[in-house]
Order: C-alpha cells, then sequence, then structure tokens
C-alpha cells in the first residue's frame, strides 16, 4: 500500500471518529506545521500557534474533501499556507517575503558539498545555516516516522535497539525502517535540482 | 546496506566510522525545534474540537437524521456506529454570482491566491472561500435555485450544496417557497450548524457568538449534541458561554437590510404584476394587502411593460425602489401601512385604512 493510500485510510479513519487515529494524526503533524508556520512569521511562537490552530481546525472541517492527489501532511501545509496569508492580512502584516531554500522549487544535491573538507570560509555560517533548514524541513515533509528515526538515529545516536524499543518494534524491523527512512531522505535530498548557485558552498 | 549490525546487538562496541553523507547532513543540521507544550494543549483543544464536530455531523447525515416536530427539543440523539464511509466528494459547479457590492474575492480550493469576484463571474466551484470587505457583500445563486447572499467583512467557504462553512461574518440563505430536501442548506460554524426546513434566515457568527435569525419557515441549530429549534420571527443568540437567548425579530426589521440590497432581480418584463408583488413580499418580509379581490384578480392579469421596466432590471434596486419605480406603470398604486405591510389598491382610490 503506498503513502497516498495509507493517507486516506487515515483520513478514512479520523472522519469515523477513530480517536486514536486522530491523536496519531495531531501529533506527527503539529511540530511539523509548527515549525512550518513559525519561520515564515518571523520566529513569533504565538502568531505560529494561532495559525496552526486555525490549519488544524480547519483540515479537520474540510477532511472530507482530501482526494489523496497529494500526501496528507502536504495537504495540510496547503491550509497552513493559506492561514498565514489571512493571518498577515487580517492584522496588515507583511508576509515573510523570505525565499526559503526549502520553497524553492531547484535545489541541487548538496551532499558531495558536506563531504569536503572543513570549510574556514565565514562565508559558510550562513549557507549552513540555510542547508540546516532545508535539511529539517525535508525530515519534516517525509513520512510516518521517517524523519524522527533519523533524527534519534544521527542526533541523538540511539542505537538501533533504542530506536526499536521507541517504536515498540523488533530490531530488524527498526533496521528496516532506518533503512528506508535513510533511503527516502537521500531520494528527496537529490531529487531537488536546479538553483545550484543559491547553495553553492562558498569558497574556501 | 550500511555496516551497522554490530551496534544492533549490545550497542557497546566500537565501530570503524562508516562514510554516510546522509548522517553527516543529519547531524549537521541537528535536533529540530519542539514547539511549546502550552501550545500544544491548546491547539490539540482546537483541533479535537473541529474534529468532533465534523465526525458528528457526517454521522447525523449518514444516519438520515430528522428532524423533531415544532413544538419541542429532539430526544436523545445520533449514537456513533461504524459507518460506510463515502468516497471523497468531486470537484462541482456550485453558484453563480449575480451581485457584488464594493470589494469581494474567492479562492479556489488549491489556491493561495485570492481572485477579486464580479458579477457574472465563471462558476464558483465547491469548496470556494469567499471573503467580503467591510461595506461589501455580495449575491449568489447556488445550482439548485436556492440564494445565498454574504455580508460585510464575512468569511465563508461553499463546501457544497447543501452546506457552507462560515468562518465569521454573516451569511443569509433563501432556500425558497420549495420545500424539497434538495434545497436545504446547512450552515456550519465553531458554535455550532443550523440547518433550514423551507426557510429564509440568516447566521451570523463572530469571537465565537452565534446568532440566527429566522425570517421564514423554521431552523434547527446543532451545539454539540444539543438542538435548539428557531421559527419565523425569532433570533436566537447563543455566546461562548452556552447562554441563550431568544428574541422576537420582525420580518421586516432593519436588520434584513442588507440581505435586500443584495437580492437578485427576477425577470419582471412582460410578466404580471403579481410576479412583483410576490417577489417585493418575499424580500422584505412585508406582507402584500389588496384593496378588493378585484385588485388582485387586476394584479395578476396587469402585464409590465416599457422601458422603465427594462432601466429597472439593469439597475438591480432594491426590492421597494423597484416597487416605486414599477407600479406606476400600472394602474395600480401602493401604500405602506402602520403594521408595515403593502396596501395594493386601484390607481387613484383613496386608502380605506
Amino acid at each position: 500500500m503506498n503513502a497516498v493510500h495509507v493517507d486516506k485510510a487515515v483520513a478514512r479513519r479520523i472522519l469515523a471518529g477513530d480517536e486514536e487515529a486522530f491523536r496519531s494524526l495531531f501529533d506527527r503533524f503539529f511540530p511539523r506545521l509548527y515549525r512550518f508556520a513559525v519561520v515564515r512569521l518571523n520566529n513569533d511562537r504565538e502568531a505560529a500557534r494561532e495559525v496552526v490552530q486555525e490549519t488544524f481546525c480547519k483540515g479537520f472541517e474540510r477532511l472530507d474533501s482530501y482526494r489523496g492527489q497529494a500526501a496528507l501532511y502536504t495537504w495540510f501545509c496547503q491550509i497552513c499556507r493559506n492561514a498565514l496569508v489571512d493571518y498577515c492580512r487580517a492584522r496588515s502584516r507583511e508576509i515573510q517575503h523570505v525565499t526559503l531554500l526549502e520553497d524553492q522549487h531547484a535545489v541541487r544535491s548538496i551532499l558531495e558539498g558536506l563531504t569536503a573538507p572543513a570549510l574556514d570560509n565565514p562565508d559558510t555560517g550562513a549557507w549552513q545555516r540555510d542547508i540546516r533548514r532545508l535539511v529539517q524541513a525535508t525530515l519534516d515533509h517525509l513520512p510516518a516516522h521517517y524523519g524522527d528515526v533519523l533524527e534519534w538515529k544521527y542526533v541523538d545516536g540511539l542505537q538501533v535497539n533504542e530506536i526499536a524499543e521507541r517504536l515498540q518494534l523488533g530490531p530488524k524491523a527498526a533496521e528496516s525502517l532506518l533503512t528506508r527512512a535513510r533511503s527516502a531522505f537521500r531520494t528527496a535530498m537529490s531529487a531537488m535540482d536546479g538553483s545550484a548557485d543559491v547553495l553553492t558552498r562558498p569558497a574556501g | 546496506m550500511a555496516t551497522e549490525s554490530k551496534d544492533d546487538d549490545d550497542g557497546t562496541a566500537a565501530q570503524a566510522p562508516e562514510p554516510d553523507a546522509v548522517g553527516e547532513l543529519i547531524r549537521m543540521a541537528g535536533r529540530r525545534e519542539q514547539p511549546p507544550a502550552e501550545d500544544y494543549q491548546l491547539v490539540l483543544g482546537a483541533a479535537t474540537g473541529a474534529w468532533r464536530a465534523t465526525v458528528a455531523r457526517r454521522q447525523r447525515r449518514r444516519l438520515g437524521y430528522g428532524i423533531a416536530a415544532a413544538g419541542g427539543l429532539a430526544a436523545a440523539l445520533v449514537v456513533a456506529l461504524v459507518i460506510q464511509l463515502s468516497p471523497p466528494p468531486v470537484p462541482m459547479q456550485l453558484a453563480s454570482v449575480y451581485r457584488v457590492l464594493g470589494t469581494v474575492s474567492a479562492r479556489g480550493p488549491d489556491s493561495a491566491e485570492w481572485q477579486v469576484l464580479s458579477a457574472g463571474a465563471p462558476a464558483l466551484m465547491s469548496s470556494t472561500e469567499i471573503r467580503t470587505e467591510p461595506g461589501s457583500r455580495i449575491g449568489l445563486v447556488l445550482s439548485n435555485g436556492v440564494s445565498v447572499r454574504i455580508d460585510e467583512s464575512t468569511q465563508l467557504a461553499l463546501a457544497s450544496l447543501s452546506e457552507i462553512r462560515l468562518e465569521n461574518g454573516a451569511v443569509y440563505v433563501d432556500s425558497g417557497a420549495d420545500q424539497s430536501t434538495n434545497r436545504q442548506v446547512e450552515v456550519i460554524t465553531r458554535a455550532g450548524s443550523t440547518r433550514d426546513i423551507g426557510t429564509q434566515f440568516e447566521v451570523r457568527y463572530a469571537e465565537n457568538r452565534l446568532k440566527v435569525r429566522v425570517r421564514e419557515g423554521r431552523v434547527v441549530v446543532q451545539r454539540g449534541t444539543e438542538l435548539l429549534h428557531g421559527s419565523s420571527g425569532e433570533q436566537v443568540v447563543v455566546g461562548p458561554s452556552h447562554y441563550l437567548v431568544r428574541t422576537r425579530i420582525a420580518r421586516y426589521d432593519p436588520v434584513w437590510q442588507w440581505v435586500e440590497d443584495v437580492a437578485p432581480t427576477p425577470e419582471l418584463y412582460n410578466r404580471p404584476a403579481s410576479v412583483l408583488l410576490e417577489w417585493v413580499a418575499r424580500e422584505t418580509g412585508r406582507e402584500i394587502q389588496f384593496a378588493a379581490p378585484e385588485v388582485q384578480a387586476r394584479a395578476d392579469t396587469a402585464i409590465l411593460r416599457g422601458s422603465g421596466v427594462r432601466t429597472v432590471q439593469e439597475q438591480n434596486l432594491p426590492p421597494m425602489e423597484v416597487l416605486e419605480a414599477v407600479m406606476p406603470t400600472t394602474d395600480l398604486e401602493y401604500e405602506i401601512l402602520d403594521s408595515g405591510d403593502i396596501l395594493i389598491q386601484a390607481r387613484g382610490q383613496a386608502s380605506k385604512t
């Protein structure tokens, strides 16, 4: 069953009144949508909370219109974008016209750049900040628990058996999940192509 | 596969570092920020309310919810059942715009951009959002003939022929004299939903306060599992702390004026004067009285003609202004009585009231 089929099944369960499905989706999407909103609201956390609240309310009110044309998280992100526009407009607030890398249509593969020797050029600070945000946005957009397991593994340094325990999986299943997550991340990053000059590592 | 198997077993042995660009990238990015716990609780509460309202609405619709007879609240309500869910709705042409006053915008379900609307704009699709600026209003006709009018400073979504989601502001629905079920409309807000039973009614929602005014017919207001009935001439207010206020409101009270400003003008040219009078009565809430039976018969046969009639239609005037402009083209005249009703008499005949 592909990801869209899974998402449609989840939507059906939620619409049927399955509270476990509702809470699972909320817990998975809330931090990701929050991060999606806060970076676009100049780190205004109170505003981000309002926008995300509006996003969830509208999303659940309209969930029966979800047709599976995109991943469910992507569908909620679109609602969040609309909520951001409405929020800023209602407060005569300038919409943050920051061109976020993760919003750019094309990004050339950056994996090679990160395996290069350490860089001393001070310009790399801004570059790394941009890359950091792009990586985190990519993790947020991965399906299921992929983003979480990658973070547990590479940021928290958890062993596979510890990841298995967190997810209540067997070690082999956790290993398999981690492999799929790595593959999905690599595919997502390498699928971005285009504005290589924007992401070109500063010379140094 | 990466050489991690030794780590899996006991996690203690030091391993040779693996060339792992993915891992390096993620490590460099660092931990993603987590939202504050209090924000989580606040948003969860609101989302739960929206979810439960959606589930309740679907269950009610699926079970063919029956409206209780007049005179009392319904008994125990819908019990949650596991039901076969219908496939997602297919986008369809839903409504046409016949009148725009001021600035009104619309946004399609898959678009983030608002587009300004004008009369005669392409048909609006289901799930279209509409937004009116202060001082602006819009009149729509749904594809099943139901009249929908949107007041100033309002934002709503036309979910389907039978469902309007009101975010804030006010919407007026006239489902016409035909009480067939395919013209019933439900207006949904976060404070409750209102469904008509062959009516003219207004739903106004702001800051979690719901106000429902019924001009004709009856409505059912659902608030959680509670049902409230509204009848012709009533105004029901449901406040944020669930207080309820029920008052009387005349069918031609000034609060209805905005509705008349965006009333659709029917085809009048070459039609009997009675068509004009019926339209004026329905749109203004005033009753039409005839001075004598023969005057009523005359209204049925007096045909509206002349350039003045065409001009009036083109100008999209409110009902009373249309009445004032068109009646002189006939041998009938009218008078507004103290009661607010309209008396029709033969031209030149003094009022007997």
